[in-house]
């Protein structure tokens, strides 16, 4: 029992390099600007309530409310403009300002646990608010928003560890925390492998071919994708028979490699063939940050052991057990 | 889809714009939501407003008729057989913007 216990806390409890949290922070930080900047000429049709909608927010927000009444959104921040003597309009504008400039320096590593909180929460308040607009891609990045701000920053690549001198933390938390994130992946990939294997759609290819071909995602004409229809089958079943054994096939080590690069892959395609670039790069630094290196391979750097190279600011080297 | 009645009796038609293919991937979604919403009032609220971002862009329209539906989509053996996508109305609504319009003048 003992010994259940020990490998428990060791696999639990591994050392880590804080390489993981440098991709979830530049990663998500670059995720974060693509969106502001990608949806930067429909902001306030999108949030906007004063005849300049498409789905004015009071109506999303009350939905909101109907659920719970503590969930973030843009309301309360444009309310609070309001006592100001600020429009909506205005409010909005200085919402997408300083989530663009929090991004930022999230990505720099400046300022690092609250500009993450404050990118977390504005762009919780955002998709909140246009939740009747909002798909896959705001979930899962507010999941690694949720992850990065609790996580223990700095990382060693981060500005407020190089330049302002912050130690970085304890090897072992970096183990606890990017131990959660990889079992959430393996969560999230569990449900939506079994939920595809469920339905006969993805076992023939027509799930894929339907997902293929419908607008707004058509950005290959059917006519060529009918030419490889057998690729398509081929490819549907990989997707259900990767997602749903990942959490069995990314953890032993003559596997994890093939499924890490198979789901990379997968997203890669998602990407490209569908045109949801947003939701294949937050899925790719997700699964970076959660199996890449240091545990589906590894990078030279991130396993060497680095000497303290200011007083008080140590590095530790990497015992990641799993990948030994 | 929207189709738009003017004054002087000509119909035009059109569908929810965005300028950004971002954009174009949430309106996908919300069209979604708006076809799978069974409470009618919620539903009715939703294509009412959703017109009126449609009407803001014409507003010499008088009246405004949303007709929503779903496109079926052939299967890969159908579509080698040469069939093509169709559309099947579900729902459709009549909104008198004349009042608006007026406010608007």
């Amino acid at each position: 029992m003992s010994s259940l216990t020990n490998r428990l806390r060791n696999f639990l409890l591994t050392r880590q390099s804080s390489i993981w949290l440098t991709i979830l922070r530049i990663g998500l930080g670059l995720q974060v600007l693509c969106y502001g900047l990608s949806l930067r000429g429909d902001w306030l049709e999108l949030l906007g309530q004063e005849n300049q909608g498409l789905i004015r927010r009071d109506l999303a927000e009350a939905i909101l409310s109907a659920r719970s009444p503590f969930i973030p959104r843009i309301g309360w921040i444009v309310d609070f403009g309001a006592h100001l003597g600020l429009s909506e309009a205005t409010v909005l504008w200085a919402v997408w300002t300083v989530l663009m400039f929090a991004a930022l320096l999230v990505v720099i590593g400046l300022f690092c646990r609250i500009s993450s909180a404050v990118v977390w929460l504005l762009y919780l308040c955002t998709a909140k608010s246009a939740e009747l607009l909002s798909y896959g891609v705001d979930n899962f990045t507010i999941i690694g928003l949720f992850y990065l701000t609790i996580a223990p920053l700095p990382d060693s690549m981060a500005l407020d560890a190089r330049w302002r001198g912050i130690p970085t933390r304890n090897p072992t938390l970096h183990g606890l925390h990017r131990r959660v994130l990889q079992f959430h992946m393996c969560i999230i990939y569990f449900f939506g492998g079994i939920s595809k294997c469920a339905g006969r759609g993805w076992w023939n290819g027509v799930s894929l071919w339907r997902a293929l071909t419908r607008a707004p995602f058509d950005t290959i004409p059917p006519e060529i994708l009918i030419r490889a229809s057998f690729i398509l089958l081929l490819a549907g079943i990989l997707v259900c028979v990767m997602e749903a054994t990942y959490p069995i096939f990314i953890w032993p080590r003559k596997t994890r490699f093939l499924w890490f690069a198979g789901v990379l892959g997968m997203h890669v395609g998602i990407g490209l063939m569908m045109g949801m670039y947003l939701f294949a790069s937050v899925m790719i630094v997700l699964n970076l940050a959660a199996f890449g290196p240091g545990f589906a391979f590894n990078r030279s750097a991130a396993s060497k052991v680095r000497r303290p190279t200011t007083p008080g600011r140590a590095t530790f080297p990497t015992n990641d057990l799993s990948a030994n | 889809m929207f189709e738009l009645r003017y004054p002087e009796g000509h119909t035009e038609f059109e569908l929810p714009t965005v300028s950004g293919k971002a954009t174009g991937l949430r309106l996908a979604t919300l069209l979604d939501v708006m076809a799978e919403t069974e409470y009618e009032p919620l539903r009715s609220m939703m294509v009412k407003m959703l017109a009126y971002s449609v009407w803001q862009e014409h507003s010499e329209a008088l009246e405004v008729r949303a007709v929503f539906g779903y496109v079926d989509l052939p299967t890969p053996s159908e579509f080698r057989q040469g069939k093509k996508e169709s559309y099947h109305p579900l729902f459709a609504y009549d909104l008198d913007f004349t009042s608006a319009r007026t406010q608007g003048q």
